[in-house]
């Protein structure tokens, strides 16, 4: 997959997490998960389970702690699929 | 910055909706219940005499393990947020993690599940409380009135000398730190939390000793 085609699944992800009016409409890879797309902080647990599942891959603690934009979680993903 | 002594003790509080629809399926997700917990709260979870109190019981360790975090991460910066090492007991009273012991306090509603971490020496109790959020007011906007007029009660000042600022913070998740009170713009060191799920915000305010309006 290339990175386009990531971050396009990654997005359908966190939609449903949104709690924007807009919801992912124009995020990229600089936005945010908490800041601009206002996911709560409580569903990030979910939203990591959703990334391992839809990618098939695992994700540990320290990694998802580090996913704060959409672009760490592409390349994040992007990295344990090579 | 305020001369009185700073607080001792670090406190974090999280609230969960029951009637969230991802609460009511955490059942059903097992990957969910490993992700969070360690193999002997899956135990006690998988032990619970009915369904209903295995919802509840696992949603109880999740704001325990939330308020923890928030309290230990106020106590040593930006921390690496592991569900499964944040260790609640038998009792529900304490959060261990690392070497920290926080004692924890729950309370339970009918349709929610409040959790209140202390780390530190110990003392009175922080003040808490849960509130039904009007759905048109924004979560976060509800949670701090709603501490604001707990504060301004307790010390007879007028909620419009009360903000709560979040103060900005490299390697936090949001770039922002843990919430601060300010009284006439000036930072009090106070220990607060705030939390919100569906339709539920919830605070925790533990005043710094000395402190008097």
């Amino acid at each position: 997959m290339n990175q386009q085609e990531v971050m396009s699944k990654v997005l359908s992800i966190l939609e449903p997490f949104c709690n924007t009016a807009d919801g992912i409409t124009g995020a990229k890879m600089e936005t945010t998960i908490l800041g601009d797309l206002k996911v709560n902080s409580a569903r990030l647990v979910d939203v990591v389970l959703e990334f391992e599942e839809v990618f098939d891959i695992e994700i540990s603690d320290e990694d998802a702690d580090n996913v704060r934009t959409v672009g760490d979680a592409v390349n994040l993903i992007i990295a344990a699929k090579s | 910055m305020d001369a009185r002594p700073r607080s001792e003790r670090f406190i974090g509080n999280d609230v969960v909706d029951l009637g969230e629809p991802a609460a009511l399926t955490a059942l059903g997700r097992p990957r969910l219940i490993a992700r969070v917990c360690c193999e002997q709260e899956r135990a006690r979870i998988a032990e619970a005499p009915t369904e209903e109190a295995a919802l509840r019981l696992f949603w109880s360790h999740f704001a325990a393990k939330e308020a923890a975090y928030k309290a230990v991460s106020k106590r040593e910066g930006p921390t690496v947020f592991a569900h499964r090492r944040f260790v609640v007991d038998a009792g529900l009273s304490l959060v261990s993690y690392g070497a920290h012991r926080l004692s924890l306090s729950l309370r339970q509603a009918a349709h929610a599940v409040h959790a209140v971490a202390d780390l530190g020496p110990g003392g009175p109790p922080p003040h808490a409380e849960v509130v039904a959020r009007d759905p048109a007011d924004a979560p976060s906007t509800a949670a701090r009135r709603a501490l604001l007029a707990t504060v301004a009660a307790a010390e007879g000042l007028d909620p419009a000398d009360l903000e709560v600022f979040r103060p900005p913070l490299a390697g936090s998740w949001d770039g922002h730190g843990p919430p601060v009170l300010l009284l006439r713009g000036r930072e009090r060191p106070d220990q607060l939390s705030l939390s919100h799920d569906g339709r539920y915000v919830a605070y925790a305010w533990l005043p710094c000793p000395g402190l008097a309006g």
